[in-house]
């Protein structure tokens, strides 16, 4: 096997730090946000008693997805054993992990009390999938870390060490991402919301985001450099990009087919792609045309080699992120049935709607903006980019 | 060497600001007069150092026992703490948790430890239903 | 040395082995409560489990009534910078129209305080909790504002505190960025007293212990058939109607 030299990135200082100042910008504008919400309170936000999970749970539960899926390279590379993703499992993890950083921390900022951070470590309720979850998003840093070094070391110890790390990260991310879609999963009250489909839709998901995001940082870096991304690398990257929106599309199919047909779910399926204004329009739209249907024609059309690597991962973003919209959002917006038998019914403050205010927005950019920030520092001061694939 | 012995005295000379600051402290703000006083003056200057110093660890044991147990005695209650401590509201005049001579506050704000909770209690005792109308 | 530190030192001696000799007498002391006359100073039991029944037919106002003794009692719904839809709301008053009978009932919806409470099932750090005598609460001191238990009430029962409140009700501790909803009015039954939307329709509610044969409430359940709102969960909730 060839061996790769690894460096790190080459850019001029000049345009590094105004990367970095630029991110820093957003960062101080999500921490002022942050501020005037906590001291505030959520009245700011567009939030309220029926939709309690806004814009920033979406941002947050995307950038986590995706963290997962961005790791896959890495997996690809060691457990699957395909040595052409394994110059590229360095850039993968570390990816993979500034990415679960940006979103656990707007989750985090997001809580009414996010003063008391340290009470959600000290107690502990195991029946909580909420509890798994902080548990197995520790477990990610440590274990991609680990991993990450096990890939990067030269003793001996690291590289004995290297294919059980590769292996336990694979298992976690898969339980990881598992998890976060338990979390909707285990709600009895929501129907949109089944355990059965949630888990694998995820996962699904994750990777095909997951993959698209990498494959649009790689392809920035290289460009950054002025370097040109391997063909190689460029059409396995597309070719998995296409498996996997097919297998987004036929889980997502089977899922509103189950929900529909045989688990009686019709009202809240006919609600969130019919009657639900901006959230259908985000389902046929984002999540299928732009997310799904434009990015396979674009991955497969030959005609369009320039670029379309890049397009289509903008666009599988674009569509994972209003998936997700639609999924945390429209999933609340259908108001719960007391009575599944009456024609009409009436209750208190139960208006139900939701856009998001300006600070949830300014939280959510900057979740993405500290996954940048951290990266972009990664990348200058760690060898991380091959040097010569 | 000489930058090291530059930070040594930097570090010595903020420990010994910071323990001036500390004898400083033992001299205590002045508290709002509570509106029982006790019998003897020991029994005050006990009631005084054992609050003093545990007041907090009393509170949240007993908070414990209220929330979980539903044991509501008087004894080491916040209510009655405030009820003590705190003028009950009149139409001229409210003490708040916002305001430095609250209680609780005078301390607190000198020491500058930050305490929640009255984001959820009343930092006031309740005003009987016949003086609240004007 | 100031005196009162002194003194702190032995104060902290002496209380040190008083709390060992009265924590020693108070272990075994777990006294059982008689359902109704609660002295203050004993903790709930399991043996007891609190529960209500709401004669809907009986409701002449559809529970506006009790909802508004709610209200009052804890002083939730008037938050001044929050949103209709933000606003506190530990009870509110549901009306429906039955699809074959046309009949048309309301009645007040509350926390259902389930035997299986999904809330308690999701809360991350166990803020939110049954009490052994079946009052489903939320303990704020460690609640940290997620929502992920108003998600899982299938209720709706549950609001979140979306500002700064002022001047709570001494007995009803509320404050932002956590979660809260209908508490049966535990401070009233620790006092061995009845909740006050309770009391607000008192010919329409009995209030009770269910775990017990011979109260009103179990006798009433009994004998006629008393429902649960979405008693396809199994929730067994301890909060029953009669008409709906
Ligand atoms: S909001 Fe509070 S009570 Fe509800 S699940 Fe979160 S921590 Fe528990």
């Amino acid at each position: 096997m060839q061996r790769t030299d690894f460096h790190e990135i080459e850019i001029s200082s000049r345009r590094f730090y105004s990367i970095l100042v630029t991110l820093a910008g957003v960062l101080v504008a999500a921490a002022y946000a942050f501020f005037y919400m906590e001291s505030q309170g959520h009245f700011v936000t567009g939030m309220n008693n029926q939709v309690v999970w806004g814009l920033p749970h979406v941002v947050a539960i995307f950038l986590i997805v995706t963290a997962s899926g961005a790791a896959n390279v890495a997996s690809l590379g060691s457990v699957f054993n395909k040595p052409a993703y394994q110059p590229y499992g360095r850039i993968s993890l570390v990816l993979a992990m500034s990415l679960l950083l940006g979103g656990l921390l707007v989750i985090l900022l997001d809580l009414g009390h996010a003063d008391r951070l340290i009470i959600a470590m000290t107690h502990f309720n195991f029946d909580s999938v909420f509890a798994w979850n902080i548990l197995l998003y520790s477990g990610f840093f440590v274990i991609m870390g680990l991993y990450l070094w096990s890939i990067m070391d030269r003793t001996a110890t690291a590289k004995r060490c290297y294919q059980p790390l590769a292996y336990l990260g694979f298992v976690w991310r898969f339980i990881l991402t598992a998890g976060t879609g338990s979390i909707f999963g285990v709600l009895v009250a929501r129907e949109y919301y089944d355990i059965l489909m949630m888990a694998p839709l995820f996962i699904a998901s994750s990777y095909l985001i997951g993959t698209a995001c990498f494959s649009l940082v790689l392809l920035l870096l290289y460009k950054l450099e002025g370097r040109q991304l391997s063909e190689v690398i460029k059409s396995r990257l597309a070719i998995s990009l296409c498996l996997c929106i097919v297998v987004v599309t036929l889980i997502e199919l089977a899922r509103h087919l189950l929900n529909y047909f045989i688990m009686g779910y019709t009202a809240v399926e006919v609600f969130v792609l019919r009657d639900a204004g901006a959230v259908t329009l985000m389902f046929w739209l984002g999540q299928v045309v732009i997310g799904l249907v434009l990015p396979i024609i674009l991955l497969y059309l030959p005609s369009v080699k320039r670029s379309r690597l890049a397009i289509a991962s903008t666009l599988i973003m674009l569509g994972g992120l209003c998936q997700l919209y639609v999924i945390i959002i429209g999933g609340q917006l259908q108001p719960l049935r007391l009575f599944p038998n009456a024609v009409t019914e009436t209750s208190g403050n139960l208006d139900i709607a939701y856009s998001a205010s300006l600070p949830e927005l300014m939280l959510s950019l900057g979740g993405v903006a500290i996954t940048l920030f951290v990266f972009t520092i990664a990348v200058k001061v760690l060898r991380l980019t091959p040097a010569n694939s | 060497m000489t930058k090291w012995r530059y930070l040594l005295a930097l570090m010595l000379s903020l420990l010994l600001l910071a323990c001036s600051h500390e004898q400083e402290s033992t001299l205590t703000p002045t508290l709002m007069a509570a509106q029982k006083q006790f019998e003897t003056v020991e029994q005050r200057d006990l009631h005084i150092a054992e609050m003093r110093t545990n007041h907090m660890n009393l509170l949240k044991h007993k908070r414990d026992r209220t929330v979980y147990q539903g044991i509501r005695t008087p004894k080491h209650s916040l209510n009655g703490c405030i009820d003590c401590h705190v003028p009950v509201p009149t139409v001229n005049k409210t003490v708040k948790h916002t305001d430095s001579e609250h209680f609780c506050m005078t301390c607190h704000v000198e020491l500058a430890v930050k305490i929640d909770c009255f984001q959820c209690h009343a930092d006031r005792p309740p005003v009987s239903e016949k003086a609240v109308k004007p | 040395m100031t005196n009162v530190n002194l003194i702190d030192r032995y104060r902290r001696k002496f209380l040190g082995g008083i709390a060992a000799a009265t924590g020693a007498a108070l272990a075994p002391g777990i006294l059982l409560r008689e359902a109704g006359a609660n002295p203050h100073d004993q903790a709930v039991s399991n043996k007891v489990r609190w529960g209500m029944l709401i004669d809907t037919n009986k409701l002449k106002d559809g529970g506006d009534a009790m909802v508004a003794a709610c209200k009052k009692e804890h002083g939730w719904g008037d938050e001044p910078n929050s949103k209709p839809e933000q606003q506190g709301q530990w009870a509110r008053k549901v009306t429906f129209q039955d699809k074959a009978s046309d009949h048309k009932v309301s009645l007040p919806v509350m926390c259902q305080h389930c035997e299986e409470p999904p809330c308690v099932d999701v809360c991350p750090t166990g803020a939110s909790f049954k009490r052994d005598d079946g009052i489903v609460l939320v303990d704020k001191h460690i609640c940290i504002g997620c929502r992920y238990c108003m998600t899982a009430c299938p209720y709706n029962a549950r609001s979140f505190v979306h500002e700064n409140l002022e001047n709570q009700k001494p007995h009803s501790p509320r404050g932002i960025g956590t979660v809260e909803s209908c508490n049966l009015c535990v401070h009233r039954v620790d006092a061995g007293k009845q909740p006050a939307c309770v009391e607000a329709a008192a010919d329409a509610v009995i209030f009770g212990d269910l775990n017990d044969p011979s109260s009103t409430i179990s006798k009433s359940l009994k004998k006629y058939e008393a429902q649960q709102i979405r008693a396809d969960l199994g929730l067994n909730t301890g909060v029953r109607y009669w008409g709906i």
